[in-house]
């Protein structure tokens, strides 16, 4: 997923910054979504443009991006559901099925429920 | 040079998740509590060291072991010494406590819901013939006939919200 951010304000008196955050895709222009004030303290790497966009993103991107993801609305087509019971790709055709996505270097461990 | 590879599986449940690493020889990580809630540990195969970063003290692990890291957190180090496959069981959220370990008898009857994960081996409970990565719930009211079968289980009780 790529992202996208866009500073609106800088106030040197203070070194903080107004900055939005969102994905590059997103249904809405980035100006409409929530401004997030940051202070550019040593959590930032001021180096250069590329430690600066890695930083930044890690300490509020990523977040404020998820929290977007989480309170835009959900179409009513896009309501997932949850299968329970024995795995049969057959049941799953027509469903909408809702999935966690995890780092790349993560790989889902497939566990199966027992009734004793 | 071959540079030693690490491969990191994850699993979340409804109460609690499980996690595990396969490392190769002398891959060295290093992992915050921020991003793992490891309670209990255990190795299926290979050795490692475990310790927290820049400290003198540590611990070595082996096959079969099972061991909790929490004491270390937050901050744990490991050095793999040989090929290494650990699962781990992990809390949700930090200020859950969990009492685990492996169980040894026969007979198994729990004081309050528990959760039985099979972490190696095919071990038989209640005439079900498990394998790895199987889990149930056990219920207080209930008794479980055990038969590890050269296997390993792990039993796990939450003992605060």
């Amino acid at each position: 997923m790529k992202s996208i951010f866009k500073i609106s304000e800088y106030k040197p008196e203070t070194n903080q910054i107004i900055i939005r955050f969102c994905r590059l895709h997103a249904p809405k222009n980035i100006d409409e979504y929530r401004p997030v004030s940051l202070d550019l303290d040593e959590d930032i790497d001021l180096y250069d443009i590329e430690t600066f966009t890695q930083t930044i993103m890690r300490k509020a991107g990523e977040k404020w991006i998820e929290r977007h993801e989480d309170s835009e609305e959900l179409l009513f087509e896009n309501i997932p559901e949850t299968p329970k019971g024995m795995f049969n790709i057959e049941d799953l055709v027509g469903k909408v099925i809702s999935c966690e996505t995890y780092k790349q270097s993560r790989e889902a461990i497939k566990m199966r429920k027992v009734e004793l | 040079m071959t540079i030693p590879r690490y491969k990191h599986f994850f699993k979340k449940l409804d109460k609690f998740s499980v996690c595990a690493i396969k490392a190769d020889p002398n891959w060295i990580g290093v992992e915050r509590d921020v991003e793992c809630l490891g309670a209990y540990h255990y190795v299926v195969h290979g050795r490692a060291k475990v310790g927290v970063p820049f400290k003198e003290e540590y611990f070595e692990v082996k096959s079969k072991d099972f061991f909790s890291m929490q004491h270390l957190f937050p901050t744990v180090m490991m050095d793999i010494q040989d090929d290494f496959y650990m699962i781990g069981f992990s809390a949700l959220h930090r200020k859950e406590k969990w009492d685990g370990r492996l169980v040894t008898e026969p007979t198994v009857m729990v004081q309050k819901e528990s959760h039985l994960i099979c972490f190696d081996g095919n071990p038989i409970v209640n005439g079900k013939q498990l394998e790895r990565f199987d889990y149930a719930d056990l219920s207080p009211d209930r008794t479980y006939e055990i038969n590890l079968n050269g296997g390993a289980l792990g039993l796990f009780t939450e003992v605060s919200v």
